[in-house]
């Protein structure tokens, strides 16, 4: 899964950058990384964008960026300090 | 992935929501819902299945009688099993007399320190990971580091703020002082913070249960990591995101962190971090290198944050301190002290480390 060359992360990284300005600013957007879907591990790295549980797909997120895959997981997190 | 790795995700699924508010609806009496080994007899399919866990299980006719509702037979693509189990809490009481501290107890305190151990600030009724050692860059002074929510918590904290080990939560009180704050690096998007030892305790380079920090290592996609946390003690994860950027919340402020590792659980079924892991370390499996500080994680589904060690050690302007023969010998030394009366057993270092700490020392002896 990391066999990705240089190239690729840059790409990867450039891409992630244009995504995150895209889709950052919307509230069920938590999260914008370059990742596998971990539901398929088996898959291609790509672009992942984390929205919470129960949100519905923000409009205008692309399949594709610079041809790297971009796909939409659900998620929600918190910080872990014991209270 | 494959076809039972998908299968028990499901059933992870499954368990966080239907079988959830079966467990807690009182008309079912059901004591604990788990994805196990089916236990019935006259069903020819043997996976693993969702289990619903009564004191004892009775018949249909039985059930109608007692007012209690059956569960239902199928819940998703799973054919439910009933499974008689009667549970209580292993508590200790004073009856007790051969009281003996855990070992490798994180709330305990630790004399010397060490990565994986409860702290927190003085000030807050609440507790993190001391996440290991690290050292200033230019005043070479020893730190703490841990999280910007753990050491330093309030926006308006200033340097010298006093943290103890254990934290606040586990009985940390003014005597348990071990490091003041320094300085923390929200600044550069990462919820990190350092903390100079006052010298009452030594910390070594030895995480609990999972041995000396050999250095640092960049985060792969498919790298297994494990950490040591205050709450859920060791798990053991697989990384499959890198360079995230997320928002989160803190004290009602939602702020930006980036550089963001996510990582889920080696086993699907387990908890990879819980509230009070923040601070802990996630450390290469392969190398025991520090690969990211946790900070944050997710119940649905089960995935812990991280923010990658190297940029977290570049902004705070610190490095890592490395496994010495002068850790071994203090560890060897060691004596923990838990709370009076009661010796902490000193943690049983791993033998690969051991043989690290070996080839350490005859370097360090050239």
């Amino acid at each position: 899964m990391s066999e990705h060359d240089q190239h690729w992360w840059n790409m990867a990284r450039q891409a992630r950058a244009q995504l995150e300005a895209l889709v950052i600013s919307n509230p069920d957007v938590r999260m914008v990384s370059i990742g596998i879907d971990p539901e398929q591990q088996g898959a291609e790295p790509g672009l992942l964008v984390t929205i919470r549980q129960g949100a519905t797909v923000p409009a205008g997120v692309p399949n594709h960026i610079d041809g790297i895959p971009v796909r939409v997981i659900y998620g929600d997190y918190q910080i872990e300090q014991g209270e | 992935m494959n076809t039972d790795h998908l299968r028990q995700a499901r059933a992870r699924q499954h368990l966080h929501t239907e079988a959830r508010r079966i467990l807690y609806d009182p008309n079912y009496n059901v004591t604990l819902v788990d994805y196990g080994a089916p236990v019935r007899t006259s069903n020819a399919d043997d996976r693993p299945t969702l289990r619903f866990h009564v004191d004892k299980k009775r018949t249909p006719a039985e059930l109608e009688i007692a007012g209690i509702p059956t569960v239902p037979r199928y819940i998703g693509e799973f054919t439910t099993d009933i499974v008689e189990g009667r549970y209580q809490l292993h508590t200790w009481s004073a009856g007790n007399s051969a009281r003996v501290a855990l070992p490798n107890d994180p709330t305990a305190r630790y004399d010397p320190l060490r990565g994986g151990v409860s702290i927190s600030d003085l000030f807050h009724y609440q507790a993190g990971t001391l996440g290991g050692l690290v050292r200033d860059r230019v005043t070479q002074e020893d730190m703490i580091l841990s999280n910007f929510h753990v050491l330093v918590v309030d926006w308006f904290a200033l340097p010298g703020k006093r943290i103890c080990q254990p934290g606040r939560l586990d009985g940390g009180v003014v005597t348990d002082i071990v490091a003041t704050l320094v300085r923390h690096a929200m600044s550069s998007r990462l919820d990190a913070a350092v903390a100079k030892l006052t010298g009452s305790r030594p910390l070594v380079n030895d995480q609990l249960q999972i041995g000396p920090v050999t250095g640092v290592d960049q985060a792969q996609l498919g790298m297994q990591v494990k950490k040591f946390g205050r709450t859920s003690l060791r798990t053991d994860g697989v990384i499959t995101g890198v360079d995230g950027v997320t928002k989160l919340n803190y004290s009602g402020l939602d702020r930006e962190i980036r550089n963001v590792v996510t990582i889920v659980p080696q086993n699907p079924l387990k908890e990879v971090s819980a509230a009070g892991d923040s601070g802990s370390w996630w450390l290469n499996v392969a190398t025991n290198a520090a690969v990211a500080l946790h900070f944050a994680g997710g119940d649905r589904p089960e995935r812990a944050l991280g923010m990658d060690m190297q940029s977290v050690l570049d902004a705070l302007n610190v490095d890592i301190v490395t496994a010495s023969a002068a850790d071994v010998r203090t560890l060897q030394n060691a004596t923990s002290r838990v709370m009076p009366g009661f010796t902490l057993p000193p943690t049983a270092v791993d033998p690969p480390f051991q043989v690290a700490a070996q080839a350490e020392e005859a370097l360090v002896g050239r």
